[in-house]
């Protein structure tokens, strides 16, 4: 026998993931088997951020007016819909609640896009 | 006795789960973070767990039941909470790759000095937030098997704190995903009986333009002392203390302000008008079911309320440490994005069905307003909402759903505090994470048992307050500004935990009691959360010393994982 087999560390997937990540930190200028640069990573983080607070307005416009419509058309404190629910209970309950979880699937979406296309672009070049 | 046995298998469950993860809770990585290999839908069970709460279980109904429509603004801010964890917190803070949140930011900001001092912060909320818990396991002991307040304390803090020093994060993990199920099963079932009633007509219409009353003849408990006003002259039976009379049997009690002492019982007749604790608005039906109108709500300016609450509540969230060090123990940045996305969808339903059992516990529960105990409302309706065996089941289900809900959340509490405590302050490890468990559970206890009078929600309020300005701003800040620095960090972190915290404080002393001063103390978060990111912008860009290595620093926090499957790994 000329050299013995080498040791090899075995891990679960998803335990090597975490911990090649933690180490990322160790390489000098580079982060996840990527050089560093700057200007590029934070044409990402403008990316994500235009997309983050887009999103977030659009959920908070509309229910900031709520307080200000119930103040100013006191017909819409007690008007009933579906069921003889009213309005009120109905639009700060179940409604803004479900577009809430709309808007966060559409954002978990969107910037995993994101990032994906930035990846690509990476590993093309 | 059906009840009782429901919520020893919760307990026994807990235990038995949470010893089953000794057997890894090996390392400091398992510790404290689970080695970061928790599968995203679990771990979103896990968070969900966390997430519902005391307050939400039994502090939400009890806040829509004493003030109606307006207190939806909580749910809706916790909402948008959860939302600005999936936009701006989640995926970064994994990326970055630390243990605690105050690691994180020494590492992203290069001060030494921050980490301490945001360590402070996260202790500070958290205590207040485990605060509500044991106020809530004490509540429910006691509304189930008469124990005194202060065991169902001591109880749960010893539990939580026993199965945190033996499993750590991994053991607590599976624990808090098996809690979400009893909790959501707690709203659930309720929620389904209480419906189909609401729908074959059953049950008398709430929004009516009288005061509550009660529907049939209904014995109340008076656990404490309490000033309650009688609004008209009522034939009671009364067995105990009331205006210093000893009384046992039957009494005309005239209209006006009564004290009736600890230890009372009172048979209220059906149809009496429901007697209020000195203080507490009497709302018509009408009144309760429409938003803003004459209420109290923000000392008299429910428009000002309804903004207040939805920023206080909405910043609440990102900086509770419970829920962001739950992100830590996902494997990338996106499983606990999609962690998060998997909340919000389990959230948004248990957030929807709880303002049916607010409105039921006026129906069914009303005495809760006039017993200076309203938290108990939950698990008083799940009682009354059925009856014979099923109405036991019913009950069984709703206790063992709220002793899950104080349960998860304590431990998580205990978890952040634990973690803050050793990692950042005595040095990391797993004997120092044991010993800061039971420091971290002791103090809670004696405290615990003080906070008897003070509402769930007021608790919760003080916590969600103190972080929203001070860790809040903090992170988001410092995961997508690349102008933020050292000092401005430090600046934020004092101007805003110290001006809540006095906030809080000034509002305890009952220096201010109506008015533009209660409105604007009561609800710190509207404006200390503002202040706290005009002051770190303002002092960053005054401050001449930059953070070095940023590029570096933004790539961690930001840089998908796939980067590194697709280049070789060097």
């Amino acid at each position: 026998m000329g050299s013995e087999p080498k040791r090899r560390v075995i891990l679960h997937p998803k335990t090597a993931l975490a911990r090649r990540h933690d180490r990322a930190r160790a390489f000098g200028g580079h982060v996840r088997g990527y050089t560093v640069d700057t200007d590029d990573v934070l044409g990402l983080v403008r990316s994500q951020r235009r997309l983050s607070v887009r999103l977030l307005l659009l959920v908070l416009i509309p229910v900031a007016m709520l307080p200000l419509l119930f103040r100013f058309v006191p017909s819409s404190r007690t008007v009933r819909v579906v069921g003889s629910l009213p309005l009120p209970w109905l639009v700060l309950g179940p409604v803004v609640l479900f577009a809430i979880v709309l808007i966060a699937a559409i954002h978990e979406r969107r910037a995993s896009a994101i990032e994906d296309r930035w990846a690509d672009r990476r590993s093309s070049q | 006795m059906i009840p009782t046995l429901a919520v020893l298998f919760v307990v026994v469950m807990t235990v038995a789960l949470g010893t089953a993860g000794t057997r890894y809770a090996r390392t400091t990585s398992n510790f404290f973070v689970a080695s970061r290999a928790v599968n995203p839908l679990w771990n979103a069970f896990a968070v969900c767990g966390e997430a519902m709460s005391a307050a939400s279980y039994l502090g939400v109904p009890a806040l829509i039941l004493v003030f109606g429509v307006d207190m939806l603004w909580t749910l809706i801010g916790w909402t948008i909470g959860f939302l600005l964890l999936s936009l701006f917190i989640a995926a970064p803070v994994r990326r970055f790759g630390s243990y605690t949140i105050p690691e994180f930011i020494e590492g992203r900001l290069d001060g030494p000095e921050l980490r301490p001092l945001v360590a402070a912060a996260v202790i500070v909320s958290s205590w207040f937030f485990l605060l509500a818990q044991l106020k809530g396991a004490g509540v429910v002991t006691r509304e189930l098997i008469g124990v005194p307040y202060w065991v169902g304390v001591v109880a749960v803090g010893v539990l939580v704190a026993a199965n945190l020093s033996a499993g750590g994060m991994r053991g607590i993990t599976l624990v808090q995903g098996f809690q979400f199920f009893f909790i959501f099963l707690g709203i659930l079932v309720p929620f389904m009986v209480l419906g189909s009633q609401w729908l074959s007509g059953d049950v008398p219409s709430l929004i009516t333009p009288d005061p509550p009353s009660f529907l049939s003849s209904t014995e109340v408990d008076y656990p404490n002392i309490v000033e309650v006003e009688v609004f008209e002259s009522t034939s009671v039976i009364i067995r105990g203390e009331v205006d210093g009379q000893l009384i046992d049997g039957a009494l005309e009690l005239v209209s006006g302000s009564h004290v009736i002492e600890a230890g009372t019982e009172i048979v209220w007749p059906a149809g009496a008008a429901v007697p209020f604790e000195q203080g507490l608005d009497r709302l018509t039906g009408t009144q309760w079911a429409a938003p803003l109108g004459e209420k109290s709500l923000g000392g008299g300016h429910p428009l000002y309320f309804s903004y207040a609450f939805l920023l206080a509540n909405m910043f609440g969230i990102i900086a509770l440490p419970h829920i962001v060090v739950r992100f830590y123990t996902n494997p990338t940045g996106r499983a606990a994005r999609r962690t998060n996305l998997w909340v919000l969808a389990m959230i948004a339903p248990y957030y929807a069905m709880l303002p049916l059992l607010g409105g039921a516990g006026r129906l069914f529960a009303p005495e809760v307003l006039g017993t200076g105990n309203t938290d108990s409302a939950t698990v008083v309706l799940g009682q009354r909402i059925a009856d014979g065996l099923s109405g036991e089941l019913v009950s069984a289900v709703v206790s063992a759903g709220a002793a899950a809900a104080f349960l998860s959340t304590a431990s998580g509490l205990l978890i952040a505090m634990a973690g803050a405590l050793s990692h950042d302050v005595l040095g990391a490890g797993v004997p120092q994470f044991r010993l800061a468990v039971w420091v971290a559970s002791g103090v809670s206890i004696a405290a615990g048992i003080i906070v008897e009078s003070v509402d769930i929600n007021v608790l919760i309020g003080w916590s969600t307050a103190i972080a929203a300005s001070s860790i809040g701003p903090l992170l988001v800040l410092s995961i997508w500004w690349t102008g933020f620095t050292r000092r401005g960090a430090i600046a934020t972190v004092l101007i805003g935990g110290l001006t809540t915290t006095a906030a809080v404080l000034t509002t305890l002393a009952g220096l201010v009691d109506s008015g533009w001063p209660l409105a604007i103390l009561a609800t710190p978060a509207a404006w200390s959360v503002p202040l706290a990111f005009a002051i770190g912008i303002t002092v960053s860009i005054l401050d001449p010393n930059k953070v070095s290595d940023l590029g570096h620093k933004f790539a961690l926090m930001h840089l998908p994982e796939r980067v590194a499957v697709a280049a070789p790994e060097s």
